[in-house]
């Protein structure tokens, strides 16, 4: 705890970006981009490659210098500063641990530059190391040490600098997939532990949903939507967040009629196009006038299959066209009149699996509650 | 040197253990007579001629015969005298002034060309290795007309109104200079080669946290970078010990190396067994140089990694 206790002496620190634009060419370009990253949050930059993502940190980090915008630290410039006197923690995706330093040289690399004296750089050093859960590794060369623990000696070696704010890119990439989740819920751990504010870019969206306090979901160099995982991943505000964010039925459709409450109906594009009920909860916004354009996400778990209770609303007869059995989930492409191929997915469970089965004619019949079907600009 | 690795830029990352030879389980001796071809150039045009040459250096000079068959120890004796032993200490001066004078200007460059764009290092290497195509007569004489009493720098300074300042030529320095110019390359292109190896992102990581340029260049760079520095060190010092044209257009009378003197032995005083036997000491020291080089680096890393371990054992860091 000791070791705890000395790291959380970290200068915590909020993080701005305001602004923030880089062009490579007159095409190539990312931004502009502003976000802020609160007090001891974990914040993770979310998208697909090129989006501007590590662009984003590694300006930062002081890599790349910014065309336009800026960046503060605790109310301070920070894109003023060259990189080495920064004082950020980075971990690499690739871990860039010195290979002609041992575990512990790479740990005290940052303090020796500092000209920290021996025994203080020991001592901290080892706690860095303890803190990982690498206390007998010190003497290690990282040629000699797994991947999982380079990563853990990259985090140290970060950590044990206090730095105010840690900026990990894609960290885990370079793992498997079991390590991935254990260094997950450790990096998670540790940096609740030490309130330590963290910008984390990655382009896993389970990594971002797992891991953050908020996210950012950037798209060819802007940010699309900033905000918790639940509001990122039940309330997307565009078509790109909607998709990129697991799986989505996204249908186009234009307002029919509006109600009170956020209750509104729905007319689904095309010939014979049906009318769904939505009804917007909390934080969901107006519903747009009657006659606007706007497209229905319908998430596939939230596809009900063969209910059997009273004509409720939403409810339609579909044929199933295909089943994919994915393990802990099976997903089933639905087709219903007046509706384009609507994907379905539900735990595989014994009783849903015969439900499925158990469906006479071929038909089945399909309910979406009016609150699950969420609306964003057309 | 290593076009491969400098044209690919190979973003390679840390010394990875080496994979084992000859995988599945082809046998090497299948694949040595590969170089047979050069195996027989080798003997026919090296070790013979140096068996003979080995021979000859023990054998008695004789005035007419050029030399007869009768096993002396005189020619070496005669090394020993204080004459050839200022040629031969000379010869390694000019060798380490030359090797360090290219280490200051050569590691820097390599590091530029390695971290420049792809354009910049075409033109780079173009210009780094362009003046090796240049025969080294042809190299003196520019060197000459620059440096020479009525050389460029002196004809400037004159028309400057200044006198006359730079009396260089035909000194141990002039002799530097233009071996300078010939190693260089010999000792920017393996130090680029492993300068390219190390990946970028170290140098990142050591910015981030907070080494200083100068740091940075100290301790991740220099160090990473020591064995092509020093294989290329060990080049450069070997041609320069060996050279003959340089120092006799650059050098006076009192710059003259070791192959001034086993030219004169050879073509003027026809002394074949002395010019052998110093052949032969020269060739002794290139060997030298090179497994002292080598004992040096192994000894180097040797006791790094022992006072690490050392340090890591005393507590931790």
């Amino acid at each position: 705890m000791s070791a705890i206790d000395q790291m959380r002496q970290a200068v915590r620190a909020s993080l701005e970006v305001r602004g923030l634009t880089k062009a490579y060419s007159s095409e190539v370009s990312v931004g502009p981009i502003s976000f802020d990253v609160r007090e001891g949050e974990f914040f993770s930059l979310l998208g697909p490659s090129g989006c501007g993502k590590t662009t984003t940190l590694r300006c930062i980090a002081g890599f790349e210098r910014p065309t336009g915008g800026e960046i503060l630290l605790g109310g301070a410039r920070l894109d003023t500063v060259p990189a080495h006197r920064r004082d950020l923690g980075l971990v690499f995706q690739s871990h860039a641990l010195f290979p002609h330093l041992t575990v512990a040289e790479n740990v005290g690399f940052g303090l020796s530059v500092r000209k920290v004296e021996a025994a203080e750089r020991r001592r901290r050093v080892a706690d860095a190391l303890a803190l990982v859960g690498l206390a007998d590794l010190g003497s290690r060369w990282p040629q000699q040490i797994s991947g999982g623990q380079q990563q853990r000696v990259a985090l140290a070696r970060s950590l044990v600098l206090r730095p105010p704010l840690l900026l990990l890119d894609e960290p885990l990439s370079s793992l498997d997939l079991k390590l991935r989740q254990q260094m997950r819920e450790e990096l998670r751990r540790l940096q609740k532990q030490l309130g330590q504010t963290t910008v984390f870019v990655t382009h896993d969206q389970t990594e971002a949903l797992a891991m953050s306090d908020r996210l950012a979901v950037l798209s060819g160099g802007r940010i699309e939507q900033i905000g918790t995982p639940e509001q990122i991943y039940r309330r997307p505000t565009t078509r790109f967040v909607a998709g990129f964010i697991g799986q989505a039925n996204i249908l186009d459709a234009t307002i029919a009629v509006r109600g009170d409450d956020g209750v509104a109906g729905l007319r689904v594009a095309g010939p014979d196009g049906v009318v769904l009920r939505v009804r917007l909860g909390e934080g969901s916004g107006a519903v747009p006038p009657p006659g606007s354009a706007a497209a229905a996400v319908i998430r596939p778990e939230d596809v009900v299959l063969g209910d059997d209770g009273p004509d409720a609303e939403n409810t339609f007869r579909a044929q199933v066209r295909d089943i994919e059995y994915l393990g802990e989930d099976t997903q089933v492409t639905l087709e219903a009149p007046g509706l384009p191929p609507l994907l379905a997915s539900f735990k595989t469970t014994r009783t849903a699996s015969a439900r499925l089965a158990a469906r006479g004619s071929g038909t089945l019949r399909v309910r979406i509650d009016a609150a699950d079907i969420h609306l964003i600009p057309g | 040197m290593r076009p491969t690795s400098i044209s690919s830029r190979v973003e390679g990352g840390a010394p990875a253990p080496r994979p084992p030879r000859g995988a599945a389980g082809d046998a090497p001796s299948a694949r040595v007579w590969l170089s047979g071809p050069y195996v027989v150039l080798l003997l026919v045009a090296l070790v013979v001629p140096l068996a003979h040459l080995g021979a000859i250096s023990i054998f008695t000079h004789h005035p007419r015969l050029m030399f007869v068959a009768e096993p002396t120890l005189e020619n070496y004796a005669r090394l020993l005298q204080p004459y050839y032993l200022e040629v031969l200490v000379r010869t390694l001066r000019i060798g380490l002034v030359t090797t360090l004078c290219c280490m200051v200007l050569g590691v820097p460059l390599a590091y530029w060309l390695a971290r420049c764009g792809p354009t910049a290092l075409g033109i780079g290497l173009f210009l780094l290795v362009m003046p090796m195509m240049v025969s080294t007569v042809v190299r003196a004489f520019g060197w000459m007309i620059i440096l020479g009493r009525n050389g460029v720098i002196n004809q400037i300074s004159v028309g400057l109104g200044f006198e006359r300042w730079l009396f260089v030529m035909n000194t141990e320095t002039a002799v530097v200079i233009a071996l300078v110019q010939i190693c260089l390359p010999l000792l920017v292109l393996p130090t680029l080669a492993s300068i390219e190896r190390i990946p970028r992102s170290l140098e990142e990581a050591a910015a981030n946290l907070g080494a200083s340029p100068v740091q940075l260049f100290r301790r991740v760079i220099l160090p990473l970078a020591a064995p092509g520095i020093a294989s290329g060190a060990v080049l450069a010092f070997l041609v320069a010990i060996g050279v003959v044209v340089t120092p006799a257009l650059m050098g006076g009378r009192g710059s003259r190396m070791i192959g001034n003197e086993i030219y004169d032995q050879l073509i003027t005083a026809l002394n074949w067994p002395f010019a052998s036997a110093m052949a032969i000491a020269l060739i002794a020291i290139v060997l030298g140089a090179v497994i002292a080089s080598r004992a040096a680096a192994a000894a180097a890393e040797r006791f790094r990694r022992e006072a690490a371990r050392r340090r890591a054992s005393a507590g931790g860091a």
